[in-house]
């Protein structure tokens, strides 16, 4: 049964399993506003304005708590008993206890058994997290579009001055400008408006392997 | 089709809001690689405005047409399924004269649609026109699953939507006929075809009025089971704009929309067009064949041809 918006919790909003990690979630969150964008393809002609700014709200407050690791601790406590997964999990770690699996020469193979079959049988039963022709987060290539102006919104949410991601990509403030307005007469060639947003992105903490191991922080560990 | 099951048929209808998405190219593409999956294919052109489907598969010649069909010519479907130069693939060709199968009557419609559901086959795939019309719609929803196509350009995009509201409609109405549900019909023409609103906040507003009549067509609208495929992709966005478009249909329309495929742009296809030749003959192990052979692997794997039960061995 598809579930309406507003009986939906941050996880099914994003599309994302209860258990995604933190580069799933900000891939799902990409997504989901690539989706919803103003200048967005995908919602033209389904959804005005005002519905558009509606889901962006939910999106943003869906983000901030699932990036947020206290946060998503106090929500998951709230929300996680409620999704299939955990009581996939919960099943089958009553049918393991029970187990005797003494031919296993080393206990972490048999997790990685396990964890092996409870995936499978994810993949069976649910199959809104893991479909075939991955619509899950999880199998989003990393060469995203990002929007400028919401680049931008990210930014100032943040509170980093223009002045301080210009010295973070290392170009001009006025050209984080050009950017945030995804300018074409500043930019001639496409690939330049796409690498410099990527660029601009990247400084965010968004998409890069540095940024991973704290995607969401407010400075760049480099 | 000796050892199979007639039950293990599918039908799959391919339709697209707006005309040059490349429905009648899927369908004739799709239609090849099914017949090689599970054999036996019928292709179906029900492009009742303007039917090409024969030039897409290669089919010069002139024989009998839907028309002969409709115009009770030809008793069967089946008698005007005509072999193919593919094997395991018939084609029952569309008919040249628009205007009469265009208005196809409700009689006329219901006796094809019972016809492609007897046709004995291991799978349909039916080629539709563009638009919204009634007979479309209902020949779409007479497959399961239907196939949407849509080129990554906002009038595609926006028609699609329109499309996919039409059939929403149709299967709202059905559902509330045959449940009863009264003033649906004002409802409808106050709530959504007279205003803006979006089908979701009319379902919302249906359901605060009237419980059990909000469930029951949310309940049919989830049944409603469509695929999405994304043709002429050019670059990142256009590859990320099939999984955009399923969320919205699944969160604003309440569809069970899923994304079968998105195929590449490719130069080629025009020109493989100009020679009569279809792609996925001309052009096996390029991007666009390889998708269309992925998609129908997958729509052939989710319904397996099922064999029948054998007879028992006679006794001594």
């Amino acid at each position: 049964m598809i579930k309406k918006i507003k009986g939906m919790d941050f996880y099914e909003l994003l599309n994302l399993r209860s258990d995604a990690s933190p580069r799933e979630i900000e891939n799902a969150y990409l997504m989901a506003v690539s989706t919803y964008h103003q200048e967005g393809l995908a919602s033209y002609g389904a959804l005005g304005d005002l519905d558009r700014g509606l889901i962006l709200d939910k999106i943003e407050e869906a983000f901030e708590t699932l990036r947020d690791p206290e946060k998503k601790r106090d929500y998951d406590l709230l929300v996680i008993p409620g999704h299939p997964e955990f009581w996939q999990r919960a099943h089958f770690r009553r049918s393991t206890s029970k187990l005797q699996i003494e031919d296993a020469s080393e206990e972490v193979n048999v997790w990685d058994k396990i964890k092996a079959t409870a995936r499978r049988s994810w993949s069976r039963k649910d199959g809104r997290d893991q479909r075939q022709d991955g619509y899950g987060p999880e199998r989003l290539p990393a060469d995203f579009y990002y929007y400028g102006d919401y680049l931008k919104k990210v930014r100032e949410r943040r509170g980093i001055s223009r002045e301080d991601i210009a010295d973070r990509c290392g170009i001009s403030p006025a050209r984080i400008e050009l950017l945030e307005q995804e300018s074409p007469p500043s930019f001639p060639h496409e690939e330049e408006l796409l690498e410099g947003l990527k660029l601009y992105a990247k400084s965010l903490g968004f998409g890069s392997e540095k940024g991973r191991a704290s995607p969401f922080s407010d400075r760049l560990d480099e | 089709m000796s050892e199979l099951t007639k039950q293990s048929k599918v039908i799959w209808a391919i339709a697209g809001g707006k005309g040059g998405t490349g429905k009648s190219f899927l369908s004739a593409n799709l239609a090849i690689a099914l017949s090689v999956e599970r054999g036996d294919i019928v292709a179906i052109d029900a492009d009742l405005g303007g039917p090409n489907l024969h030039t897409l598969l290669g089919v010069r010649e002139n024989g009998r047409d839907l028309g002969d069909f409709v115009r009770s010519q030809v008793n069967r479907l089946e008698d005007i399924a005509l072999p193919t130069s593919f094997p395991g693939l018939r084609l029952v060709r569309g008919s040249e004269n628009t205007l009469f199968l265009a208005n196809l009557n409700h009689y006329k419609k219901l006796k094809l649609i019972r016809q492609i559901k007897s046709l004995p086959a291991n799978g349909v795939v039916i080629d539709l026109g563009t638009g919204s019309a009634y007979n479309t719609l209902d020949l779409f929803m007479t497959a399961s699953p239907g196939i949407l196509v849509i080129t990554p350009e906002p009038t595609a995009v926006e028609n699609a939507y329109l499309f996919l509201k039409s059939c929403a409609l149709r299967v709202l109405r059905a559902y509330a006929r045959y449940f009863g549900i009264p003033d649906f019909e004002e409802k409808v023409s106050q709530g959504l075809e007279h205003s803006s609103s979006t089908l979701i906040s009319f379902m919302e507003n249906l359901a605060a009025s009237d419980g059990s009549a909000g469930q029951v067509l949310s309940a049919a609208l989830n049944n409603f089971k469509v695929y999405l495929v994304v043709n002429k992709a050019r670059d990142r966005k256009d590859n990320h704009l099939g999984r955009s478009i399923v969320d919205v249909v699944r969160k604003y329309f309440l569809i069970d929309m899923d994304l079968l495929g998105t195929i590449p742009y490719d130069e080629r296809v025009h020109w493989s067009l100009r020679r009569f030749s279809p792609f996925l003959f001309e052009h096996p192990e390029s991007a666009v064949s390889q998708a269309i052979r992925s998609m129908a692997e997958r729509l052939s794997l989710e319904s397996p041809l099922v064999k029948s039960e054998e007879e028992p061995p006679p006794q001594a």
